[in-house]
């Protein structure tokens, strides 16, 4: 089993970005890791497991993938009342477990582009998701210029774009895994933050949006409180 | 019988027992029986007219329930606050909304309207990067995770954001890792009482310079940890 001594890290270095608890169970945790994995533990961190099957870092050789170490997790998120739903942003492609992080489904079908930073889950429906898809590893901003906000309805199999008052044009923003937030109310309120000092939210899921702040230094992480 | 637990908060309500054992073959059942077992958690489990409050989810097992939900002999009736994004002390029909805003040049608080602008509260840690922050949802208390260059990443916390805010303990790596926590990435609170977990980067050995660490204030009862075997 590889451990930190074999593990390298990425731009970010090795950051353990994402803690997802289950809910009424202290136990047990999953985290993800940039360029770690998954891992999972059912008795309170004292022992881990990796999870992550499924999961093709495509950043790699063909040859190099089925034994890779290094597995890039770039969020990841658990629906609150499923627990056995994850959705993660992976270095290429987002991805769904349907079995607590052991194995992961592709669900980035119909999303313009398969990297990206950010996703917010509905804490009151684990089929309902977002995602803000940035152009590349090499160019981390939204893609074309644009800036949009995905949704999906149905667990990833499908996906729409919310663009309602957001910028479609010559906004090259860079949003990071932290800073995109809902606030658990209904209709759900979603608020996102971008490096250029920007914040937008909207109040009914992500249809309208509007800026909620400008002129902020490079934001890092929008949490609602 | 079934197996009730409890969040800290209301266990305070039945002497400090958060695992209870209650009749009841229902979740209604077994929660009206809890409320007449420990008259206190009325109004917090089950409101006046016998329904779950807007703000408390019930499981069984690792099912959401409802009150006509069986619950099986032996099987665990978890009573959960509200799962929000938000610190669940918020009241959704009031319309406002509260964002901690972590930035390279602090953390600032916006506060406004709900789908309108929002306007900039109290500004604080200025010009340090603030990587993360985040509410409680338990316990209301803030917390922020702040990196300065020549000192190790801390994490903070407060009661009122606009007080005092008093500098954690921590989260370090183990004296015989030799390695230095780089950033604090993200605080979550855990599903224990008192428990918060935070996620951090690991560097190579500590700087000399960060050795000599200034502890600023003794915290109460806020801890970070570091999931072994990794």
């Amino acid at each position: 089993m590889p451990s930190r001594p074999d593990c390298e890290g990425g731009l970010g270095g090795l950051a353990l970005h994402s803690i997802c608890t289950w809910p009424g169970d202290p136990e047990r945790l999953a985290v993800g890791i940039s360029a770690a994995w998954v891992w999972i533990s059912e008795d309170g961190g004292d022992s881990w497991r990796r999870g992550g099957k499924g999961l093709v870092p495509r950043y790699l050789p063909e040859e190099a993938r089925e034994d890779a170490l290094m597995l890039c997790v770039r969020n990841m998120r658990r629906a609150p009342l499923e627990p056995r739903t994850l959705y993660m942003q992976f270095h290429g492609s987002v991805y769904r477990s349907d079995d607590g992080g052991e194995t992961w489904i592709d669900i980035s079908g119909g999303l313009p582009v398969d990297f990206g930073f950010p996703i917010a889950i509905d804490p009151h429906d684990p089929d309902r998701a977002w995602v803000i898809p940035l152009t590349a590893d090499v160019d981390r901003v939204t893609h074309e210029g644009k800036v949009r906000v995905y949704a999906t309805a149905d667990r990833g199999e499908s996906w729409r774009a919310l663009t309602a008052g957001l910028p479609q044009s010559d906004n090259y923003l860079t949003v990071l895994r932290q800073a995109f937030h809902q606030d658990g109310q209904q209709p759900l309120g979603l608020y996102f933050g971008a490096r250029s000092g920007k914040v937008f939210g909207s109040a009914d899921g992500g249809e309208i949006w509007v800026t909620a702040a400008r002129g902020l230094p490079s934001v890092f992480s929008v949490r609602a409180s | 019988m079934a197996k009730v637990i409890l969040p800290g908060t209301l266990s305070e309500l039945t002497g400090g027992a958060a695992d209870l054992t209650v009749a009841g073959e229902t979740a209604g059942e077994v929660l009206r029986q809890l409320v007449a077992e420990h008259p206190r958690l009325k109004g917090w489990v089950l409101d006046e007219r016998g329904l779950l409050p807007q703000h408390v989810n019930v499981f069984v097992s690792e099912r959401r329930a409802d009150l006509a939900t069986p619950v099986g002999a032996g099987e665990s009736v978890y009573v959960l606050q509200a799962i929000s994004g938000g610190s669940g002390n918020r009241d959704p029909a009031d319309g406002r909304a509260e964002m901690l805003v972590g930035t390279k040049k602090g953390l600032f608080l916006l506060h406004g309207r709900r789908g309108e602008a929002l306007a900039t509260g109290e500004r604080l840690f200025p010009g340090q990067v603030v990587e993360f922050a985040m509410r409680d949802p338990r316990t209301g208390v803030y917390f922020a995770s702040v990196t300065h260059g020549q000192f190790d990443p801390r994490i903070f916390y407060a009661s009122d954001p606009a007080g005092e805010w008093q500098q954690a303990d921590g989260p370090a790596f183990p004296e015989d890792a030799d390695a230095a926590v780089e950033r604090v990435w993200v605080i979550e609170s855990g599903e224990g009482e008192w428990v918060l977990w935070a996620g951090s980067g690991a560097g190579g050995p500590v700087p000399e310079h960060r050795r000599r660490r200034e502890l600023v204030a003794q915290p109460g009862a806020v801890g970070g940890a570091e999931p072994s075997g990794l």
